[in-house]
């Protein structure tokens, strides 16, 4: 039986190979090496396919035809694309055709079709204005939030997919010098045709192709480049109790000039500062950082969120002007004026711990606070296909006074803090266009500020410390600081494939001086200085220059190493002649820092990293001079240099199974620093001194953290939490004892949010934080706290656009000594578009509970404290935006 | 890694789905005309889309990409600056829904190597499904028609249950065509079924621009699934967008929806939600008459 089958197979084989032609070969270049994937061809007399085949991984093909088919005319072709094609007529009796395909170079004709190419280079998106805009839109901000990946937060700054912008152009142009927050709602949206992300926004035109960066640019495409139309926008509001607000924008853009211009007022608690501040600063400027030393109170601002507690009557004027010539060349200029009237009103106690002793203040504090600001500045930038120069020229002016009146638990009296400023600065910036491959850099600022303050206080406070137990009138503390600083560097850049190292010198020269002086007034009437120091007349000089190497590797999806080394040689030196006092400071550093990221899989990562640094603090810490920095704490120096290093290590594992949703990340870290000073507090029932000691100290942290998120599919919503907890060990010198300390902390916080009805969005967040310390000697002191802070939003869009927000907020805290505060806050909003008469309207009810009061609990290893601020109750606002 | 997820749904936005891992200088490119008509008596349940098929030497990439777009390699972005702190973004993304005219995913196709692979996203995660390579017995016939500039010779074939005649070109020495259709010793640059329903009509072509790629280069591997658990995750975006993307990027707070229409135009809000759900159920009767009748 078997083999009757066998026999029938070879019979059927046979018969097909009697039924069938099959012509084969081989393909190959004309080195010889196998062409695969050619497409082999058996055309007829007329040019048809009949048949057709291509070649496997050998070159090899074959072409089963039917016997029956007529040889004559028959021709097999092979086609390659990188091939000149080739063709051999079929001949009698032979099967075997094997083809040797010269190279081409373009084997394909040029297709006719063509049409202007929109260049995609690393990935631009554009929005059509039109496709997003809806009637009741007014600035090109509310097109904007419609956006896919845009977002736009409170204080203006824009997001994409994530990601803040580097910067937002107008039609190509940094009109507002980084404060774009100003410009998105001032510019209406006719006015634009289309909005650009730039994924690597490259701004500079020899950099371009060179120098792909990480920057995303938002450019607004202006509809109409030649048109000289000013346009405007307009807000007016009013409120209970006795609130207003109002802002006037004109706004107009073309090709040769662009200017923006807005005037606004408020007492509503709306902070104008986010627009006088830079949202985006360029380059990595070093400036030079000059902080006030004297202060009217002791007790920081409240953990609400501003416009809850800032008490204000606020005026801004923002002038933006832009002129660019046909020669790449641009003309800029930024003026921004602020004045405010803040009113700041608070109780505090607080208590401080020894290792033997706990001793408490109390402070009452009714403030008003008028400060004024006037910055401006001109730029000048050449944009040019060979260089690229940028010289911007500022000048900040401003001034701040306080008057106050202060009840302590030994005194009542009034005192004033007034401060000036003055700070103009240079900052010149050079790219030439090199025909390498590499990007060299050059940078040059110049910055001078100075900051005078005098705090006078009505009443002859502490008379044993100041003035040998004998009572006065008053006290006057001055104090002045000032910074005189060149910074240059060079740099160049080469950036491989996988490869990138940066070479960098730089350059510091710094001047500083702090000047004080300490004023008594005597019964009788007359001033004399405080005897027992001779005040501050400090010099400090700083130079440093440093080289740096930074190398690193990436694989993309695999790996990326990093590693920097810095040299650093910087010498410091500081007099004070009162004191005989004359210092310097060689320092020779090298600060090595190393990163490493490997990707596990797709969705799983681990990192580590190391750094070492090193670093001298800053003149503020070896003053010699009493410098009463509020009417309760004097503070001097009696110490070198404080010196700080440092390492710094962590490693940290990423997880992600995106098809079921869940996410997890984890790290540990850990930081050990070491001093070689240590700040002693001297506690007195009134005065808290504070000195700095050359006593070495190590303050060691280990902090863990964990975090992750999952959709819940049966609930059809998302939660997430984060965690973290970490410990730290320092020490602390108090009335001459060393005291170690302990610290634990623990954080928590979870959140969900879940969509109702499509038209119902809720969303809930909770945050529980605990913190423990312990001075680590015989019946030390104990400290814990237990904060939680949950938070329930929920918005609902009624018919024709009606949007009702709601939130709720609940702040419960709680210290070991029982002391507890408990807050409810409640806000709603109501936003109406009446889109015939093109108008917005907004009607905001805030703290609807009005809560005057809020209660702040602060609790340390050394001190506890409670404030209690007044802030602003129960708030109703109507506000109506239109175009004019 | 939150980072490059929300950088992947840039792509999501302008409707290049998931991207393949390796794309490869482009030769030339064909745009077809894609029609579906999904049931002849309700004339609205008409898929109509300009796709586009980007050929290279080795593989070609057949998806929406618009066809005046010219790909080009991303340059590397530069590695971060060593010794920096890790950057913590603030901001959102949004989830996008599209309708279902809209093809949101990309087939390549790898004539030598018998693959056919495609991308496709769900919500800001890019997904690759392997599918099976198909084998199509084509007849040639000696009918010739010119398509463009081409002469175009027919041939007849069965693919998904569908008797398609397809036109092709060996001037265009690519064994490609649109959709699934290939096999055939040049470019397919017409095809359409027997019963009339299916149809890729050739509308222009044109060769690379300097520099030009067959498709973009994934920010980061897709994660390989098979279809079922594809659909799943599919089927619970569609029911819960804003949710899903929120669950993906691990943002907190509200992750607001847009509706993208077959016409390229966003909806927000309440008409977003609207046409959703009008989408889910019209899908269903999408579902009826499919493109692949059998697999």
């Amino acid at each position: 039986m078997r083999g009757i089958i066998q026999v029938l197979i070879l019979l059927v084989y046979c018969n097909n190979l009697h039924a069938q032609l099959i012509f084969s070969g081989t393909v190959k270049d004309e080195k010889g090496a196998a062409i695969k994937g050619a497409n082999v061809l058996l055309k007829d007399a007329k040019g048809l396919i009949i048949q057709f085949s291509n070649t496997g991984n050998n070159g090899y093909y074959d072409i089963i035809v039917s016997k029956a088919l007529t040889i004559d005319g028959l021709l097999i072709e092979v086609k390659h694309i990188s091939y000149e094609t080739m063709q051999q007529p079929v001949e009698k009796n032979r099967l075997l055709y094997d083809f040797v395909l010269k190279e081409a170079v373009q084997s394909l004709n040029e297709v006719t079709v063509r049409q202007r190419p929109i260049v995609n280079k690393g990935d631009t998106i554009r929005y059509n204005v039109a496709f997003f805009a809806k009637e009741e839109d007014r600035t090109i901000e509310d097109v904007m939030k419609r956006m896919p990946g845009i977002d736009i937060a409170e204080d203006g700054t824009i997001s994409f997919n994530g990601k803040k912008i580097g910067n937002l152009y107008t039609g190509g142009d940094d009109l507002m010098d980084g404060r774009y927050g100003a410009a998105t709602k001032a510019i209406k949206k006719e006015m634009i045709e289309t909005i650009e992300i730039i994924q690597q926004h490259q701004p500079v035109k020899v950099l371009r192709n060179k120098k792909p960066t990480d920057n995303i640019g938002l450019n607004l495409v202006l509809k109409d480049e030649n048109s000289w139309k000013v346009s405007g926008l307009g807000m007016a509001g009013a409120g209970l109790p006795g609130l207003y607000t109002a802002n006037l924008n004109a706004v107009m853009l073309n090709k040769k000039v662009k200017t923006i211009n807005s005037v606004k007022a408020n007492n509503t608690g709306e902070d104008y500062r986010s627009e006088i501040a830079r949202l985006s600063l360029p380059g990595d400027n070093e400036q030079p950082v000059l902080s006030d030393i004297l202060s009217s109170g002791t007790a920081g601002d409240p953990d609400l969120p501003r416009r809850n507690y800032y008490i204000n009557n606020s005026g801004l004027v923002n002038i933006n002007y832009l002129f660019k010539n046909k020669k790449d060349i641009q003309f800029r200029t930024n003026v921004q004026g602020f004045t405010d009237k803040q009113r700041v009103n608070y109780y505090n106690q607080t208590q401080l711990f020894t290792a033997t002793d706990t001793i408490g203040y109390f402070e009452q504090l009714t403030m008003t606070r008028r400060p004024w600001q006037l910055n401006g500045s001109i730029n000048l930038q050449a944009n040019k296909e060979k260089y690229y120069l940028n010289n911007r020229t500022s000048l900040e002016l401003g001034a701040s006074g306080e008057n106050s009146s202060l009840t302590t638990q030994s005194a009542v009296f009034s005192q004033q803090l007034t401060g000036r400023q003055f700070a103009l600065g240079n900052e010149f910036h050079v790219i030439p266009a090199l025909k390498t491959k590499g990007i060299m850099e050059l940078t040059w600022n110049i910055h001078h500020a100075r900051r005078p303050q005098s705090l006078f206080i009505n009443d002859g406070l502490h008379v044993d410390l100041l003035n040998e137990g004998m009572h006065y009138q008053a006290m006057i503390q001055e104090a002045m600081v000032k910074v005189l600083q060149n910074n240059a560097h060079v740099s160049y850049l080469l950036i491989g494939q996988k490869f990138r190292q940066q070479y960098k010198l730089a350059l510091l020269q710094e001047n500083k001086q702090l000047e004080s002086a300490l004023t008594l007034a005597q019964n009788n009437g007359s001033w004399n200085k405080y005897r027992d120091d001779a005040g501050n007349n400090l010099y400090w000089n700083r130079y440093r220059a440093s080289m740096s190497a930074d190398y690193s590797w990436v694989k993309a999806n695999r790996y990326e190493v990093s590693i920097s080394i810095p040299v650093t040689l910087q010498h410091i030196r500081y007099r004070q002649e009162e004191y005989a006092l004359s210092e310097k400071y060689n320092r020779f550093w090298v600060n090595p820092s190393l990163a490493y990221k490997k990707w596990i899989n797709a969705e799983e990562y681990f990192s580590a990293s190391y750094g070492y640094k090193n670093s001298l603090s800053d003149m503020h810490s070896v003053y010699r001079g009493v410098v009463l920095t509020n009417y309760r704490s004097l503070q001097a120096n009696d110490a070198p240099l404080q010196e700080k290093s440092g390492h710094i290590a962590g490693i940290t594992y990423s997880f992600q199974r995106t098809l079921q949703m869940l996410f997890l990340n984890g790290g540990l870290s850990f930081t050990s620093d070491r001093v070689n000073t240590l700040l002693s507090t001297r506690i007195t029932n009134d005065i808290k001194r504070n000195v700095l000691l050359a006593i070495p100290n190590t303050r060691n942290s280990w902090q863990l953290q964990g975090g992750g998120s999952k959709y819940l599919y049966f609930l059809k919503a998302t939660m997430s939490f984060k965690t973290n907890y970490s410990i730290t060990r320092m020490q602390q010198y108090i009335n001459e004892e060393l005291i170690p300390v302990k610290f634990h902390s623990a954080n928590g916080s979870v959140s969900l949010d879940k969509k109702l009805f499509n038209k119902v969005s809720l969303n809930y967040a909770g945050n529980y934080s605990y913190s423990f310390m312990k001075q680590q000697v015989k019946d030390g002191n104990k400290n814990n706290m237990q904060r939680l802070d949950q938070q329930l939003n929920s918005s609902f869009t009624l018919f024709k656009g009606l949007l009702f927000q709601v939130q709720v907020r609940n702040i419960y805290s709680r210290s070991n000594d029982g002391m507890a505060v408990n807050y409810w806050f409640a806000d709603t909003r109501l936003r109406y578009p009446v889109k015939k008469w093109k108008m917005d309207l907004d009607l905001d009810c805030t703290n609807i509970a009005n809560i005057n009061r809020y209660e702040l609990l602060r609790v340390d290893a050394s001190f506890a404290s409670m404030s209690h601020y007044d802030i602003r109750g129960r708030m109703l606002l109507l506000r109506v935006a239109f175009n004019f | 890694m939150l980072k490059q997820f929300l950088t992947l749904s840039g792509f999501f936005i302008c409707g290049i789905n998931a991207k393949s891992q390796t794309p490869e200088p482009m030769v030339v490119k064909v745009a077809y005309s894609f029609i579906h008509i999904i049931d002849k008596q309700q004339p609205d349940t008409l898929h109509n889309e300009e796709l586009v098929l980007r050929i290279g030497k080795n593989s070609a990439v057949y998806g929406s990409y618009p066809f005046s777009a010219v790909i080009q390699p991303r340059e590397e972005a530069p590695p971060p600056p060593s010794g920096g702190v890790t950057r913590v973004y603030t901001g959102r993304p949004m989830a996008v829904v599209n309708d279902w005219g809209i093809t949101n995913w990309q087939l390549v196709q790898k004539p030598a190597e018998k693959q056919l692979t495609r991308y496709e996203s769900v919500g800001l995660s890019g997904y690759e499904i392997t599918e099976k390579f198909p084998v199509i017995k084509w007849t040639t016939n000696t009918l010739t028609k010119k398509i463009g500039e081409y002469t175009c010779q027919q041939a007849t074939g069965t693919y998904g249950g569908r008797n398609y005649t397809a036109w092709f070109t060996s001037d265009l020495p690519f064994s490609v065509g649109p959709w699934k259709l290939n096999g055939l010793p040049g470019v397919i640059l017409e095809a359409y079924d027997e019963k009339q329903e299916v149809f890729f009509l050739f509308k222009k072509i044109a060769t690379a621009e300097t520099g030009e790629i067959t498709c973009n280069e994934s920010f980061k591997p897709p994660v390989k699934v098979s279809n079922d658990a594809l659909n799943k995750a599919k089927r619970a975006f569609d029911e819960n967008p804003s949710g899903i993307v929120q669950a993906q990027s691990g943002v907190s707070g509200d992750v607001s929806m847009r509706f993208k229409d077959r016409r390229g135009k966003f909806h927000s809000g309440e008409a977003a939600t609207k046409l959703l759900a009008e989408k889910i159920k019209s899908e269903k009767s999408v579902l009826k008459n499919p493109l692949e009748l059998s697999k």
